[in-house]
């Protein structure tokens, strides 16, 4: 109920003489009343017509599967990459068949939260229906290799990557990376800018010299104020850089994007940088994973397109109701299996100028407890566009998403957030070994977070 | 990933503070604990600045307060404000608050007075809202200082209750004190500034050791003195 509602109910109890109504509406507030504001039919499809027709054709893996596999899988699944086994030959995929097979079924593999029944991605590695069938048709026919002197062509997939590198930076030092929460370890990184005006970035990568033990990395740009203080934690524990498991220590000037395995790097649509100015820091917030590896010394570098002058900048939005920061204003009680949090607004009217602005990166953030999001315009009209919607909210593969098509806010409508949590029992995470009992949870950087992350730009 | 929530989370963060900085707007009194007088009336107009303290993101928030005080007894008087920012869509805000004040104990030197108040604050900004209840309990300590002058020390100690759609609504307790000096200007215009300081165990994105909060302003006090 929007604030004109509850008052208009609030003036018809008073002229009705309802005090008792009345009071009770204005002791509990005219914003008490929780529940989702999604439609029904929000983000939903027919998912039918997804399935592909079975083939007859006899297929086998150099002329029909590799050319998937490769597009698909083999950026994370390689030797030293980050997944534990590689699917670059033949003869891996062969004794993985099963396995792989059963999560391309299940829709796990490859790693990509997004309902396809909201809108569509760049760079998405789902497999199509066709790529699924032939992958089951292929293992159920015996999964032969074929003629590897008949290798059929690459996928025309589109897996990112940089047209050009103005700018490599790297970790001051190399970082052994240690167990720190269960098999992770979040370390952060100060490297300088070496500018001395304004830049853009209009292009990203990062490329770890161990890429078997990086899971994801987040960049961000730091003021030299911000970063004196960061300074100061560098190296306490008599390693490089700092502990920030769910903190960075510092509010940042604003991200400079992600990396994840299998990425070549992100390049911004045409026109487009985010500003970094003199005397600002680059912080990386790295999410190191060693479970099933052995942990070597890693020092990524970054590899950046730069611009002196973009068309627009890039800037980013965030959704998330400023009350879930205080006290108990978004506690998940131990044992609630469907803890909901919901929030909107039009952030035209800060952010914007009131003026129309363009969306075009998604992500949303929660921890581990987290069940299902979604990320969503409400339009004027009450109506709902999906920005982004995650049935099965999974913390491991929390990831940036870019729209195929931008949409736009018009001053008026809100951007919409919705989280759910997972606070029973079935749903905690092994620490040390063990599964610790549900615990009361509020927001922090220990505890739980619901927002909504975007990338915006004015409209051209 | 972990996230951090960017600098756009400036504005969240502001907001968040606000909740916490409200309680000092809700409990300055700007006043002495010298009772008006039976049938007496005091006006008030002050601009009061509430700030909440959070690393790298210091939030001040101007508010202008219009108030009413009427005596209803030798001892006793009621109070009423208004307090309000009002910047449109960007950010307003809107307070009432109906406060009760009892002069128990006065010799030449000091006077004593309890007060008791309560009211309901509204937090607007970009579409959402957040409203809030609160009640306060300041002890208002008046030294002499000069014939027509008072240095004034509130102890107090308050409740209030946020709500949000869409969130769990909040408690904050607190406590604190104010300091302030009632100046006669003039016969019937006593400027009185003042500083409040609060304290909160209610943590902010969970971390240990609670929330502070301050509120300068500048009461204007017209009538009776």
């Amino acid at each position: 109920m929007d604030l004109a509602s509850c008052l208009h109910d609030s003036i018809r109890m008073l002229r009705a003489r309802s005090c008792l109504p009345l009071v009770l509406t204005l002791l509990a507030g005219c914003f008490v009343e929780q529940g989702t504001e999604l439609p029904a039919e929000f983000s939903t499809c027919d998912l039918a017509e997804e399935l592909a027709e079975p083939t007859q054709e006899r297929l086998t893996y150099y002329q029909h599967i590799k050319p998937i596999v490769d597009a698909k899988c083999a950026g994370c699944h390689q030797e030293g990459g980050i997944a534990p086994f590689g699917l670059e030959s033949y003869r891996e995929l062969f004794i993985f068949r099963d396995p792989v097979l059963a999560a391309i079924e299940k829709g796990s593999m490859p790693p990509w939260a997004p309902d396809p029944c909201c809108r569509e991605y760049r760079w998405d590695r789902r497999l199509s229906a066709t790529e699924k069938q032939m992958m089951r048709t292929w293992v159920m026919q015996g999964a032969q290799p074929g003629d590897d002197a008949n290798q059929a062509p690459p996928l025309d997939f589109d897996r990112g990557g940089l047209t050009r590198v103005d700018l490599s930076l790297a970790m001051p030092e190399p970082y052994d990376p240690l167990p720190q929460i269960g098999d992770d370890d979040f370390r952060c990184f100060l490297i300088d800018w070496p500018f001395e005006d304004t830049k853009y970035v209009t292009g990203l990568n990062v490329v770890p010299s161990n890429p078997s033990v990086v899971h994801h990395v987040i960049l961000y740009v730091i003021s030299e104020d911000a970063a004196q203080e960061l300074e100061s934690r560098e190296g306490k524990d008599g390693r490089a850089g700092y502990n920030c498991f769910g903190q960075l220590g510092t509010i940042p000037q604003g991200a400079l994007g992600g990396w994840e395995p299998a990425s070549l790097g992100v390049e911004y649509p045409e026109g487009l940088g985010r500003k970094v100015e003199k005397g600002s820091k680059i912080l990386l917030n790295v999410h190191y994973d060693l479970a099933n590896r052995d942990p070597g010394p890693d020092q990524m570098r970054l590899d950046m397109a730069l611009a002196d002058e973009v068309e627009r900048e890039i800037k980013g939005l965030g959704v998330a109701n400023p009350m879930w920061l205080v006290g108990e204003g978004m506690a998940i009680e131990a044992g609630d299996d469907d803890a909901m949090y919901n929030f909107s607004y039009d952030p035209t009217v800060i952010f914007g100028k009131k003026k129309p602005v363009e969306l075009f990166g998604v992500n949303l953030h929660m921890h581990e407890l987290g069940s299902s999001a979604s990320l969503a315009v409400k339009r004027k009209d009450g109506s709902f566009e999906c920005l982004l919607n995650i049935r099965e909210f999974d913390f491991e593969w929390n990831g940036e998403y870019f729209l195929e098509e931008p949409v736009i806010l018009y001053p008026g409508d809100e951007l919409y957030v919705e989280c759910h949590f997972d606070n029973s029992a079935a749903n905690q995470k092994l620490v040390n070994g063990e599964y610790p009992e549900p615990r009361d949870i509020a927001w922090g950087p220990n505890e739980e977070m619901c927002a909504g992350l975007l990338l915006m730009t004015e409209v051209r | 990933m972990t996230h951090a929530l960017e600098r756009r989370i400036r504005w969240g963060v502001a907001i968040s503070l606000v909740f916490l900085a409200s309680a000092c707007a809700g409990v300055t009194t700007l006043s002495s604990p010298e009772s008006l007088g039976k049938g007496k009336q005091q006006y008030l107009v002050a601009p009061e600045l509430n700030g909440g303290g959070a690393k790298n993101a210091p939030i001040p928030v101007p508010e202008l307060s219009l108030g009413y005080r009427r005596g209803v007894g030798h001892d006793f008087e009621v109070d009423a404000k208004v307090s309000s920012l009002p910047l449109g869509e960007a950010a307003t805000t809107l307070g009432v608050e109906m406060a009760g004040k009892y002069q128990f104990y006065q010799n030449d030197r000091i006077t004593l007075a309890a007060a008791l108040g309560s009211g309901y604050r509204l937090i607007q900004s970009s579409g959402a809202a957040w409203e809030g209840v609160y009640a306060n309990a300041p002890l208002l300590i008046g030294i002499r200082v000069r014939k027509s002058d008072l240095l004034v020390l509130g102890p107090r100690v308050g409740v209030q209750k946020w709500y949000s759609s869409g969130a769990h609504p909040v408690t904050i307790a607190f406590a604190g004190t104010s300091i302030g000096y009632a100046w006669s200007a003039t016969r019937n215009l006593r400027i009185f500034p003042e500083l409040s300081w609060m304290r909160s165990p209610t943590t902010f994105q969970d971390r240990p050791g609670g929330s502070s909060m301050a509120t300068f302003g500048v009461g204007f006090v017209f009538g009776h003195q």
